[in-house]
């Protein structure tokens, strides 16, 4: 072992955050480039308006859309669950972070596919938290050394 | 000699907070990978090095002191 590193992530990448939704069992996303409407139980029209949409017939039969909107300052994405969701213990804080959880692993998974890592494995921990495995391996390692000079500093 | 080799482990607990862990790897290489995997992240709000990182592969050492005979 030689470095180590604790970081956090914020939702900013609206194709990877669609992409945690999907794996999170939601296989109807809406993405859209510019942010749409939400609906209510009822189907009434509501103030908000987002990015990306998981519609309240995937949801359950008395939801609420469920959006999320980009912040134009800071880039990062906000969820907008009404209070109803909220309060189902569904899709509380607890499924935030379980969706932000999602979504650092997909970004994960992004960057390694990128950087041509090798994917060792994947494993769920007994306290929820996952664990990803990516090998740099030797012919890699020579090619990104041709590539990128990464190791003739070494 | 066959190589170390080089790992990464990344573990994601529920809330999203995430470690990285790297493996086998020497000198700047550490941070050159390191970079890669945070360079979406926020905010770093841990990191240290391991006495691994400060030392040269071995192959250098040797080819190093072969060129100093030579």
């Amino acid at each position: 072992m030689s470095r180590y590193a604790e970081v956090i992530t914020k939702i900013k990448d609206q194709g990877l955050l669609c992409a945690a939704l999907t794996q999170m069992g939601f296989h109807e996303v809406e993405s859209h480039v510019q942010a749409q409407t939400l609906f209510g139980y009822h189907g009434d029209a509501r103030n908000e308006r987002a990015e990306v949409i998981i519609r309240r017939q995937y949801i359950g039969s008395a939801s609420n859309d469920i959006g999320f909107v980009r912040d134009k300052a800071t880039g990062v994405f906000k969820a907008i669950i009404s209070d109803f969701d909220r309060s189902s213990k569904h899709y509380n804080n607890e499924w935030l972070g379980k969706l932000n959880q999602a979504y650092v692993e997909q970004d994960q998974m992004a960057i390694a596919k990128e950087r041509g890592l090798a994917f060792i494995g994947r494993e769920v921990q007994s306290n929820g938290a996952v664990t990803l495995l990516f090998a740099l391996d030797e012919p890699e390692a020579d090619e990104l050394a041709a590539k990128t000079n990464l190791w003739s500093t070494l | 000699m066959p190589k170390e080799r080089k790992l990464i482990e990344v573990t994601v607990d529920r809330t999203g907070a995430t470690s990285i862990d790297l493996r086998g790897f020497h000198g700047q290489g550490c941070s050159r990978v390191m970079a890669w995997m945070t360079a979406n992240a926020d905010e770093i709000t841990h990191a240290h090095d391991k006495p691994e990182a400060f030392e040269e592969p071995l192959e250098v050492e040797m080819t190093e002191r072969r060129t100093e005979v030579l």
